[in-house]
């Protein structure tokens, strides 16, 4: 798209871009912080699959443990959303063409519908089996999809820095 | 045998060579380095969330502290056992880096203080939190952060 | 039970498509340690960025054919740590560059150290990216 591609190069070329782009320490701060607050994120996330997998706090109400922990998963998805558009400001035109960038945007993309299907449907009758000694199948399988999504999408991140 | 030996040696093993050696070797273990700190983060978090009665709050401390310990303890392994494959690919700049060594510190004093909360919370019987255990789950909090910075700063500096 | 084997492999699927990704960076899946090189030209291009800056430079071979070499260094820490300044990199400045060549055969290398026309030699920060040691940078933590 090359409209995409337009717009891309004229927002890092933006005096907000370049100066992140050519900064000393602005960016390896704000890139420190993005890589750090992923625990924040996916680690609160990975508590909660692994409840509704059944593998942790089975006794404790799903709801309960989501209820509590969610909070703290959005606290860390809007500092992964902050950093991480500040540094794609800085250097769009080259994540324009990375493929892992392109991938890590689209498992995200994934990332965040899979907790929307499953909260819509499996999780609208929570209260009838957030007890049950085996959770549902497809509550377990909305668990397993955002454990692999999550990883895959620590991977692409890391992959990035490997296009130039 | 001081450390600067046991780093000379490690750089001679045949692990250290073959990590150096490897294309595919550091990117590899990195990234499991990475899926590992995940976990890891996760775990400590939420226990010492929980004895600053945040997050999991309707939960008994010790049901939480009892239920992230094999996570705790899994994830914990993988991150030394990743971090000493990434160190064998160039001991002796890891022993020479500044953040490396200020990692290491703030790891091994963070293992100890996370783990006496981690058992006297598991054992604790009652609904109430020691004040000593929130400072010391404050103190850990601030002591991982640490790690995970000084790691971060290794690469950058 | 068929439902967990079908979820596990779409699982494992969705991991591989990360796995080709990385074939690169990484000092040694990028670069070569047997092909070091020393490169003499003129500053055609300067990218003085994060994660990585970039410097270029024209320089003419054996055969009198000019080649528009890509260098990479470290970030603008990395270089200012190790004395090197942005006012060092005026475009047409003459640079001798020694690294190590791409193992892909491109005219881009990973810089290990850049000498000004003063004379001065300093370290291009480019063992941030796992680039080989010798103990010559003395900055090299």
């Amino acid at each position: 798209m090359h409209l995409l591609l337009h717009f891309c190069q004229w927002l890092c070329h933006t005096s907000l871009g370049t100066a992140i782009r050519e900064s000393t320490y602005v960016y390896p701060i704000i890139e420190t912080i993005h890589t750090l607050a992923t625990v924040l994120l996916v680690g609160t996330v990975v508590i909660v699959d692994l409840r509704l997998l059944g593998l942790l706090l089975k006794r404790e109400p799903v709801s309960q443990i989501a209820g509590q922990l969610l909070p703290w998963t959005w606290l860390g998805f809007i500092i992964m959303l902050v950093t991480g558009l500040l540094l794609f400001w800085a250097e769009a035109e080259k994540m324009y063409g990375n493929p892992a960038f392109r991938i890590k945007l689209l498992l995200l993309l994934l990332a965040g519908l899979n907790p929307l299907i499953f909260h819509f449907t499996i999780y609208r009758r929570v209260s009838t089996w957030e007890l049950a000694p085996v959770t549902p199948t497809r509550a377990k399988a909305a668990a397993f999809l955002s454990l692999t999504l999550w990883s895959g999408i620590i991977i692409t991140g890391r992959a990035i820095a490997y296009f130039h | 045998m001081s450390f600067l030996h046991l780093f000379r040696w490690f750089s001679h093993t045949w692990l250290s060579c073959t990590m150096r050696d490897s294309t595919w070797g550091f990117a590899i273990v990195e990234v499991g380095h990475l899926l590992a700190l995940a976990i890891l983060g996760g775990t400590i978090l939420t226990l010492d969330l929980r004895l600053l009665g945040l997050g999991l709050k309707r939960q008994p401390a010790a049901s939480v502290a009892q239920a992230v310990y094999p996570l705790l303890l899994g994830s914990l392994t993988l991150m030394v056992v990743s971090g000493v494959l990434l160190v064998a690919t160039d001991p002796m700049k890891y022993y020479e880096s500044g953040p490396f060594r200020i990692k290491i510190l703030l790891l091994v004093i963070g293992i100890v203080v996370h783990f006496v909360i981690q058992i006297k919370t598991a054992k604790n019987k009652t609904e109430v939190i020691p004040v000593w255990t929130r400072g010391a789950a404050i103190l850990s909090l601030l002591l991982w952060l640490g790690v995970g910075v000084a790691g971060r700063a290794i690469g950058l500096v | 039970m068929k439902n967990r084997i079908f979820s596990l492999f779409i699982c494992v699927l969705l991991l591989l498509t990360a796995v080709p990704v990385f074939a690169h960076h990484s000092f040694s899946s990028e670069y070569d340690i047997n092909q070091p090189v020393t490169l003499k030209g003129k500053l055609t291009k300067l990218e003085w960025i994060n994660p990585h800056g970039w410097i270029y430079i024209d320089v003419t071979g054996a055969d009198g054919k000019v080649v528009n070499w890509a260098i990479e260094t470290g970030s603008p820490n990395a270089l200012l740590r190790r004395g090197l300044r942005k006012e060092d990199f005026p475009l047409g400045v003459e640079l001798t560059v020694k690294g190590f060549r791409a193992k892909n055969g491109t005219a881009t290398a990973n810089g290990r150290s850049i000498t000004l026309p003063d004379g001065r030699e300093l370290f291009a920060g480019s063992s941030g990216t796992g680039a080989p040691r010798d103990g010559a940078d003395p900055t090299e933590r």
